[in-house]
């Protein structure tokens, strides 16, 4: 084990424009359709936003795959946004249960960079040594293989789509 | 959530804190390599105290990472794997849920606008 215990780290080269990118991330209804979540209001600075996980839009398998976890609820703490590079926010995708303290956050920092009219994406999570992890990884794990299992689907998903 | 949550949930959280720190990363390393080993033994060549290397190992010990048995006249430390495997597990969890989350992305801003 090393030093990673800490981080997630990921890069991605996006054929798209760093403009639609900054769009898909941060305007909170684009962010829904991907990620999987209604939005209540707007992103901005230093804010805090309430969502929920609802069936993603992009693929009818997939949402069924990921309606035993519909309308779990979760907060984004909104911090910087710096158009069209830098977009971080906090969140815990669980619920504190009664009695149990207000649950932990990790930082979620995306950077985007041109690269030739396409975008490389890099996406860092940190924080986990303070968080009780086993209840996020639970969140995701919990519905019949979960986000593994659908990250095979989506793998399916693009092949067909650039097909 | 249930009881046998709460339970987990208060156990997993020291476990990155107790990795959060070099020597206790390379203690760690060290036992893993090595297989069981006396206080003595990772000492050497650590540059640090015996006091200072038995602080750290009780910090992994209350994170339930390593456990400790005496053996005649020496305490012999050695990792507790299972813990050590439930751990990374999670954080691979999460790290597949973000892979999921960038491919849906992917098919999202490359369609046409």
């Amino acid at each position: 084990m090393d030093s990673t215990t800490n981080v997630i780290e990921k890069r991605v080269t996006l054929k798209a424009p760093r403009e639609r990118v900054w769009s898909a991330l941060t305007n909170a209804a684009e962010f829904g359709i991907w990620f999987g979540a209604k939005v209540d209001g707007a992103f901005t600075p230093h804010t805090r936003v309430e969502a929920r996980l609802v069936p993603t839009q992009m693929d009818p398998k997939i949402a069924a795959m990921q309606a035993g976890f519909a309308d779990t609820p979760f907060t984004l703490f909104i911090e910087e946004m710096v158009p069209p590079s830098r977009f971080t926010f906090r969140w815990h995708a669980y619920e504190a249960a009664p009695g149990e303290p207000e649950p932990v956050t990790t930082l979620v920092e995306f950077d985007l960079e041109e690269a030739e009219g396409q975008t490389v994406l890099r996406i860092r999570e940190s924080g986990f040594d303070k968080v009780p992890l086993e209840r996020r990884a639970k969140a995701f794990s919990d519905n019949d293989g979960g986000w593994t299992l659908q990250g095979q689907l989506i793998a399916t998903y693009l092949e067909r789509a650039q097909g | 959530m249930r009881r046998a949550d709460v339970t987990g949930l208060q156990r997993s959280a020291p476990v990155f804190a107790a990795l959060g720190d070099p020597r206790r990363l390379s203690l760690v390393q060290r036992l893993s390599a090595d297989g069981p080993s006396s206080l003595v033994r990772l000492t050497e060549g650590t540059g640090i105290t015996r006091q200072g290397v038995s602080k750290h190992l009780r910090v992994l010990e209350e994170a339930g990472l390593v456990r400790s048995a005496r053996q005649g006249r020496e305490r012999i430390w050695e990792l507790e794997i299972e813990r050590m495997q439930a751990a990374r597990a999670a954080l691979e969890t999460i790290s597949a849920g973000w892979d999921a989350a960038l491919g849906r992305l992917q098919a999202f801003v490359e369609r046409e606008p």
